[in-house]
């Protein structure tokens, strides 16, 4: 799931911190849960809780970039800026009005006071991200909210010798100094910054989201009047996690709803391909002159390769593989129109080789985003067995003859088509007798690695096919399909795989 | 598993390919390749120790030829005889006008 090694390392370095962390404040939660006053243990909880619905969104946000690549940037600050606030919440309970550990103290306290402009900062940050705002005013503000956190945190840093928001006393006891309040001034001004940002940008922002930000800008005002209404009960960061938990449903939930909608295209894009090329077998029940059998896999939702076959008149087969040099649907586009062409063409009534020509030329005329395809063509006249191919560049053919076994058929081709205009396709004839076997493919079968990087090649395919040399075109796919699996180790072909097989029985075969 | 050393001589680049040149492999030379193009009139591909073509990498070779079409044009040379076979298969020799 984790490709790139360094993501894994950091990956399990954070998650080592966090949990060590989780564990730690429950660890001195259960040890000192005697002596603690009934309030500090429901925030200890509420922090305990907090931490942990942390952790889990963090493995959230994990598997959800690897499988959608969405930009969790901020997000992760954000969280991060909330999971210490509830760490050092949980510590300073802990460690309030223990003398030897004063220090630890007004550490984890000025951390902890650091961690709510920290993490305004962070919520503006990502809603500018999600709002994509790129104006000049935007950008600005941008530096403005990160420069007054800097001075915020310095400010804070100043307070440990000058103790304007809080001292803690040698007793080590913490006590809030009389501008302890304006510690939460910088904080408060960005979030209502961000209100005024999302009201002017409400148009890139659905019902759901919309709602969810104004859930995190109130929520701290609602916790702050029960923070005064009793002293001493400090829920808000556990709070703001379960708010991050409710924004990150809502955006993946939306990011969800296109996926679905992106898939369905490319499910509808698949079947229409497959539709393309013909499917059922036989294909002409009463012709008993021939069997033939093909197939293609493609190596995502929509392939580059194709295969067809059809009848040109009563006496007259037409045969065609071809593999246009990408994947995907840039490939699946240019594969239907080179598909529509050669059909068109040789249906017509032109030779192998005057239809490539037409359809390089074709081809030529619109912007191939410099994808080729190479193609091989055959027509067969079923009477005689006599048979016209020419070949763009495409695999060499392997064939049986009567009783002999599959063989490779070497020469030098043609070029691929849509690369150069104006090349004359050479055509070669040949004769099936009774019993010859013709089987073409494209490139995904003789280039399919194993785990040692070793290709499949023409030795083993050519071997594969003389397992059974006798048997029916579906049995000869079969055998091969199998044995290219077994070789990779995998039925998830990397490349397109294609592959058609024609056994000529003779003419007027009763 | 593919390495691209490269030699610029005025406005001459010769690039020497060794390894395959594959799917996996061709995005890497077509991104050198961008890179290096400017300000060249005379690309020159040494294929000495180049072991493996397939149609990824034989893409990449056609854009070349296609950046490089009215100056000096591309040259591919010495061209072992498993790529040469490649290259005949393809009718890719035809189109470049080389000859093994």
């Amino acid at each position: 799931m984790l490709q790139n090694r360094k993501v894994r390392i950091k990956v399990a370095i954070t998650s080592l911190i966090y949990i060590s962390m989780i564990v730690l404040s429950l660890y001195y939660l259960l040890l000192n849960a005697e002596r603690l006053k009934p309030l500090y243990l429901v925030n200890l909880t509420a922090d305990f809780f907090g931490m942990l619905t942390g952790y889990v969104l963090f493995v959230s946000c994990l598997i959800d970039v690897q499988r959608t690549g969405t930009d969790y940037r901020w997000y992760f600050y954000l969280l991060n800026a909330v999971f210490f606030g509830l760490f050092t919440d949980s510590v300073a309970w802990l460690v309030d009005g223990n003398a030897s550990l004063r220090w630890l103290n007004i550490a984890d306290n000025t951390l902890y006071y650091m961690c709510m402009p920290s993490a305004a900062c962070f919520f503006w940050l990502y809603c500018s991200q999600l709002m994509k705002l790129d104006e000049e005013f935007h950008r600005r503000m941008n530096g403005v909210v990160q420069l007054g956190l800097m001075l915020w945190l310095s400010l804070i840093l100043l307070n440990i010798p000058a103790g304007f928001y809080f001292t803690v006393s040698d007793a080590g006891v913490y006590s809030r100094s009389a501008h302890c309040w304006m510690h939460q001034l910088y904080g408060y001004a960005v979030l209502l910054l961000s209100l005024y940002m999302m009201y002017r940008q409400r148009r890139f922002l659905d019902r759901y989201r919309r709602i969810a930000f104004l859930v995190y800008i109130i929520s701290p005002v609602l916790v702050g009047i029960l923070n005064v209404l009793f002293y001493g009960f400090s829920i808000n960061y556990a709070v703001e996690m379960l708010v991050l938990l409710l924004m990150y449903c809502v955006v993946n939930v939306f990011q969800g709803r296109r996926k679905v909608v992106s898939d369905r295209d490319l499910a509808l894009a698949s079947a229409i391909q497959e539709r393309t090329l013909p499917r059922e077998f036989p294909p002409f029940p009463d012709r008993k002159e021939f069997d033939i059998f093909a197939s293609m896999t493609p190596a995502r939702e929509v392939g580059g390769d194709f295969y067809d076959f059809f009848l040109i008149d009563e006496d007259h087969l037409a045969m065609v593989i071809a593999d246009v040099s990408d994947k995907g649907v840039p490939a699946c586009l240019f594969m239907m129109i080179s598909k529509v062409l050669i059909k068109t063409y040789l249906t017509q009534g032109e030779s192998p080789g005057r239809t490539l020509e037409l359809v390089n030329k074709r081809l030529l005329e619109g912007d191939s985003a410099g994808m080729f395809v190479t193609v091989w063509l055959a027509v067969l006249e079923l009477s005689t067995g006599k048979g016209v191919s020419a070949n763009a560049g495409h695999e060499h053919p392997i064939l049986k003859r009567k009783g002999e076994d599959f063989e490779m058929i070497r020469y030098r081709h043609s070029p691929m088509m849509s690369v150069k205009d104006g090349i004359e396709y050479k055509e070669r004839e040949f004769q099936l007798d009774p019993g010859d076997c013709v089987f073409v493919y494209t490139d995904g079968i003789t280039e399919s690695v194993n785990g040692n990087m070793e290709a499949f090649g023409d030795e083993r395919l050519v071997q594969s096919l003389n397992e059974e040399e006798s048997a029916s075109p579906r049995l000869l796919i079969r055998n091969v399909t199998e044995k290219l699996h077994s070789f990779t180790g995998t039925d998830e072909p990397f490349d397109d795989v294609t592959m058609l097989c024609l056994r000529y029985n003779g003419c007027c075969t009763s | 598993m593919l390495e691209i050393k490269k030699e610029k001589e005025g406005m001459k680049l010769v690039m020497y390919l060794s390894g395959r040149l594959d799917t996996i492999t061709a995005p890497q030379l077509q991104d050198e390749l961008t890179e290096a193009m400017d300000g060249i009139s005379e690309l020159v591909m040494d294929l000495k120790d180049l072991e493996y073509v397939s149609s990824a990498g034989l893409r990449v070779l056609l854009f070349a030829q296609k950046e490089m079409m009215g100056l000096g044009g591309l040259q591919l040379i010495n061209v072992t005889p498993p790529v040469m076979e490649v290259f005949d298969i393809t009718g890719f020799s035809e189109l470049l006008g080389i000859n093994g």
